[in-house]
């Protein structure tokens, strides 16, 4: 997987843990369940580390298409994005190898991540 | 929603004893099984979203017990990682005990099934009974864990 890729999956992961710690209901149900979240600014500081390396372009990308949509990277599974759930054309899988940079959805421009397993 | 535990655990998925001693080697050899179990490709995705999620607050809620869980765009369906230690693994817990059972779940964001919830909630129901810990920590084989599981689902 491109390096950026990675990096963009990575900081989609953490900004759905960030999410989850400020959705009152979601938290209060986790924390009814006996788990601890209380340490949140460990978070943003890793958020802030994490946006450092990705390229400026995909940051920008990211940070908008995240306003918009509330999840900026999705995977594509069974041929689907699974944003906006349209097909993804067969161009997508014959031009992606490890050395693909970013790529998004040609419907709804979210960032795709091809799950492999 | 009615929840059967028994049919989110699975074999691959057990390790009956973790090598590890102490958290960060105990959640990387439960995300190296799920590699191994071909669940996922990026098992370090994972495993940075488990470090950040133990970073928030220690998903050790006491009683010997852990479970580590969240959402990660590495998974494609739900997963369950069982395993256990009998030394003990330093957890940071509540109770600032060791850990013997950990459960690691994982799902995808995308989940549509909203099981992931759920799941991690009868998770935690089911370790409250001290009888079913020790029959987890005793048991032999994951046929025994199953059926620990099975009549724990049916209210046994």
């Amino acid at each position: 997987m491109h390096d950026q890729l990675l990096l963009l999956v990575t900081l989609q992961d953490l900004d759905t843990l960030i999410r989850e710690t400020q959705d009152e209901a979601r938290r209060t149900e986790l924390e009814s369940m006996g788990f601890s979240m209380d340490n949140i600014e460990p978070l943003h500081t890793a958020r802030k580390k994490l946006a450092g390396k990705v390229d400026v372009r995909y940051l920008r990308v990211y940070d908008r298409l995240l306003g918009k949509y509330g999840r900026a990277v999705v995977p594509v599974e069974n041929r689907t994005c699974l944003g906006c759930f349209q097909s993804v054309p067969p161009s997508f899988f014959s031009e992606i190898t490890a050395d693909t940079p970013v790529k998004v959805c040609e419907n709804c421009g979210r960032i795709l991540y091809l799950l492999t397993s | 929603m009615t929840i059967r535990l028994s049919e989110f655990f699975e074999e691959d998925l057990f390790i009956p004893e973790l090598t590890s001693r102490d958290k960060e080697g105990a959640l990387k050899e439960m995300v190296d099984a799920l590699v191994k179990a071909q669940r996922i490709t990026e098992g370090d995705i994972l495993l940075q979203m488990l470090r950040q999620r133990e970073h928030l607050g220690s998903t050790g809620i006491g009683r010997g017990v852990a479970v580590p869980h969240g959402r990660t765009l590495a998974i494609t369906r739900l997963a369950v990682i069982f395993a256990r230690s009998a030394e003990g693994i330093e957890f940071d817990s509540m109770d600032g005990k060791p850990v013997h059972l950990i459960f690691l779940t994982v799902a995808p964001p995308q989940e549509r099934s909203n099981l992931y919830l759920p799941v991690l909630g009868k998770i935690v129901e089911m370790v409250k009974s001290a009888k079913n810990r020790r029959r987890l920590q005793g048991a032999k084989d994951f046929d025994e864990i199953a059926e620990v599981l099975e009549e724990a689902d049916d209210g046994a």
